[in-house]
């Protein structure tokens, strides 16, 4: 009985721990935040699934007809000790696919523009994933980020700005200006928070993996990107005169990647990570044909922004755009 | 508007708060798993027994969500690209041709001609090998077979879709090695990124490996 207290007082270190950690996590998932950074997201993420829609469009019955490149049959045995499912898999008729590309399409453009946002992003997401279970064996990185962003839009209202959603509420409610102001929910930072946290594990996988490899200590990985010419978009091989140049760049694409996911949560460190990530990706996108690669990891990337400060733009954008169209 | 923010942040009570906590921990141990996979593989048979039981449990819900990926972007060591070259035979008259995946000469839309590359580099990378392992585990064995009449099914989709498309009466596919080559190739022996004695024909089911020229004359580039 007398040893109560001690007991009780060995115990307080690992309870206040406990206590400081669920309150640590309790601020970082379940605090209000407002929507406008997820609302950009939502505009360039509908943007690129609907032109990614329309390059499918393009070619559509070599990828998903009777005579596909990989026919629904082969991707369906593909599948077969997974857990995925298409409904691209039954169908094979061109009547069929072209009314189905019209629909995902419509979907997408509705996405984009915020209409009915919150039915309609987890439909842009079931198509979105139901395409890629469907086209295995023609997907790259670029479906990979297009799919996250679709799932994780989804859990939040991303509709509540910058779309029509936002600009039909407002004028029911006789606003002049359609303003998305004062939309700070939790299922906003939930989503942000999800955003980030798997962006982090795909920079810290993406760097362990260049870390295996020797080419990426002694620079030459660098090389082999630019003068791979199947990737080559702009030619950029007289860097491989300069041998040192590219042995840096390597290594602090390696430092950058693989740190990213401890050095983007300081304010301080956090511009410097995200302004490499614009000219790591941009650079990709430029030289190595992959602009569409580019932009999605880019838009990923926004999640870290303030949405103060992506609503700070979108005002002044506002404004310019109505200076320029009031002038006479 | 702020009446209906403030009554979806008060669905958060705790007890919700804890079921989401059971479900963010959930995602996040299955967004981490198959990256965590891949880096813990070293080939089939080197594989970490740990995370294999790990993916087990993860796999059908990452598979389900398409979060299945490795992440593994231009790694280890990026070096060369895997090509697929089509060979077309007809019986109409017409002159063979080749179709290429990718056709280096039609890069627009970019994307779509890199799902062609992509077509090319994933059907390689499915390559399984042209004899059964051995001296492996039954389970390899098993797995390789498998593997090897995907692969088949593969190929002979692919194989059709070129012939309708151009009304072939044979099509033979080949895989091409494409390595870039080294800065004193480049600089010193002057020889451009897509010489033809950059590309190599990788090991085919005749088991042959054979070093050919590149691109040859009076070719016609598709896909």
């Amino acid at each position: 009985m007398a040893d109560r207290p001690m007991t009780r007082r060995r115990l307080d270190g690992p309870l206040t721990w406990f206590e400081q950690m669920q309150r640590g996590w309790d601020q970082f998932w379940f605090r209000s935040r407002s929507v406008y950074t997820l609302a950009l997201m939502r505009v360039i993420t509908g943007l690129m699934l609907c032109y990614n829609q329309i390059i499918w469009g393009t070619q559509l019955e070599a990828f998903l007809g009777a005579n596909a490149w990989i026919s629904s049959a082969t991707s369906r045995a593909m599948a077969e000790q997974g857990f995925t499912w298409s409904f691209l898999w039954y169908v094979d008729s061109p009547g069929l696919l072209w009314a189905i590309q019209f629909l995902i399409l419509a979907v997408f453009i509705l996405f984009t523009v915020g209409w009915r946002t919150r039915p309609i992003s987890v439909l842009a997401w079931l198509l979105t994933i139901s395409m890629c279970h469907r086209l295995q064996g023609a997907l790259f990185g670029f479906d990979q980020v297009l799919a996250v962003l679709t799932m994780y839009l989804m859990i939040a209202p991303c509709g509540a700005a910058y779309s029509l959603d936002a600009y039909l509420a407002a004028r029911r409610k006789n606003d002049s200006v359609p303003s998305p102001r004062g939309k700070a929910t939790i299922s906003c930072n939930v989503a942000t928070r999800l955003l980030q946290c798997h962006l982090c594990v795909i920079y810290l996988f993406g760097g362990l993996a260049k870390v295996r490899g020797e080419s990426w200590w002694d620079g030459s990985a660098m090389w082999n990107v630019l003068a791979n010419f199947e990737y080559q978009s702009l030619d950029m091989t007289l860097l491989g005169r300069v041998p040192w140049l590219l042995a840096v760049l390597a290594l602090v694409t390696v430092f950058w990647e693989t740190f990213y996911c401890a050095l983007i949560w300081p304010r301080w460190s956090r511009p410097l990570v995200l302004g490499l990530a614009l000219l790591i990706h941009g650079g990709i996108g430029i030289a190595l044909g992959m602009a569409t690669f580019g932009i999605a990891m880019i838009t990923l990337n926004l999640c870290f922004l303030e949405p103060s400060t992506v609503d700070s733009w979108f005002q002044s954008g506002t404004r310019w755009v109505q200076k320029w169209t009031n002038r006479p | 508007m702020n009446s209906r923010v403030s009554s979806e942040n008060d669905v958060w009570r705790l007890p919700v708060r804890r079921l989401v906590t059971a479900g963010l921990v959930f995602h996040l141990l299955a967004v981490v798993v198959p990256p965590l996979q891949l880096a813990t593989t070293s080939s089939p048979v080197m594989r970490s027994p740990f995370m294999d039981q790990v993916g087990w449990v993860f796999q059908p819900y990452d598979d389900a969500l398409f979060l299945n990926h490795g992440y593994a972007f231009f790694a280890p060591n990026p070096g060369s690209n895997f090509l697929l070259w089509a060979r077309l035979e007809f019986t109409d008259g017409r002159q063979p041709i080749i179709v290429r995946l990718p056709d280096t000469d039609q890069r627009f839309p970019r994307l779509m001609y890199h799902r062609h590359f992509m077509l090319s580099e994933h059907f390689n990378g499915a390559y399984p090998g042209y004899e059964e392992p051995v001296d492996a585990p039954a389970e390899l064995v098993v797995g390789w077979k498998r593997s090897r009449q995907i692969f088949k099914q593969r190929e002979a989709s692919m194989i059709r879709h070129l012939t309708e498309k151009y009304g072939a009466s044979r099509v033979t596919l080949e895989r091409w090695e494409h390595r870039p080559p080294s800065t004193i190739e480049m600089f010193q022996g002057r020889i451009p990124i897509d010489a033809p004695e950059l590309y190599r024909r990788v090991d085919s089911d005749r088991g042959n490996e054979r070093a050919k020229s590149g691109r040859g004359q009076g070719e016609v580039n598709g896909g």
